[in-house]
């Protein structure tokens, strides 16, 4: 049977692919215990990403430190949803 | 272009080239080095950025790269900038033009085109590995 998570997981990715990010957020934190699971291991992947900085397309270098802090106080910025795209392709692979 | 090649490629850029952006992908632009950490973790933005590489393109336009590119290089560098004929500039003056898009300053154009032939280059490198794949395969 599959995990309680995969199908939500799966409705929050397709509104991301089509560019509803404040869709696929309300999604994700309609349940909070995957929404905190969720941003934890974002959170971790920003703290650890290569080169510790990226850049979106208006000319804003952010820190991943910086992205890092403005999640744990619940701020989500354009370029958070790259992230939140990753680790929900990497938390639906976990959860099979 | 396997993950194998896509490392070898990333290996094979200049130290410095590795860090700056060079592929656009949704909200953001990624590094040779966080684009082979996106294709080594297998999510579906690793897929889009090795995409991006085989065809030898940037998905975006290149004034935009070459602005995020600037941006960071300025920030980061010690040096002042002068010309002949220019008073010497601090990067972060001139890092404040290319925020605000004064493309009629030459030193930023000058910048900015050296960054888009920086960029050119390192997506040159990629089509020599991927050549090297197809003639290994045929």
């Amino acid at each position: 049977m599959a995990h309680p998570w995969i199908s939500k997981l799966n409705e929050v990715d397709v509104l991301l692919r089509a560019g509803r990010y404040n869709d696929a957020l309300s999604k994700l934190r309609s349940d909070p215990n995957l929404y905190n699971y969720v941003v934890q291991n974002m959170i971790n992947a920003l703290l650890n990403y290569p080169g510790g900085r990226i850049a979106d397309l208006n000319g804003n270098v952010w820190s991943t430190r910086q992205l890092a802090s403005m999640l744990q106080r619940g701020q989500w910025l354009p370029v958070h949803f790259n992230f939140l795209m990753s680790e929900i392709d990497i938390l639906k692979r976990q959860l099979g | 272009m396997s993950l194998e090649l896509m490392r070898r490629w990333v290996n094979s850029l200049p130290p410095a080239e590795r860090n700056l952006p060079l592929l656009h992908v949704g909200n953001a632009f990624y590094t040779p080095l966080q684009a082979l950490h996106e294709v080594e973790r297998g999510t579906a933005i690793g897929e889009q950025l090795q995409q991006l590489v085989e065809e030898g393109r940037f998905g975006t336009d290149v004034t935009a790269l070459a602005k995020a590119r600037l941006t960071q290089v300025l920030e980061q560098s010690p040096y002042k900038i002068a010309t002949l004929n220019r008073p010497v500039g601090d990067p972060k003056s001139i890092a404040k033009k290319v925020q605000q898009g004064d493309w009629d300053d030459p030193v930023v154009r000058a910048l900015l085109a050296a960054e888009i032939k920086l960029a050119e280059y390192d997506l040159k490198l990629a089509k020599k590995f991927k050549g090297n794949e197809s003639e290994s395969m045929g």
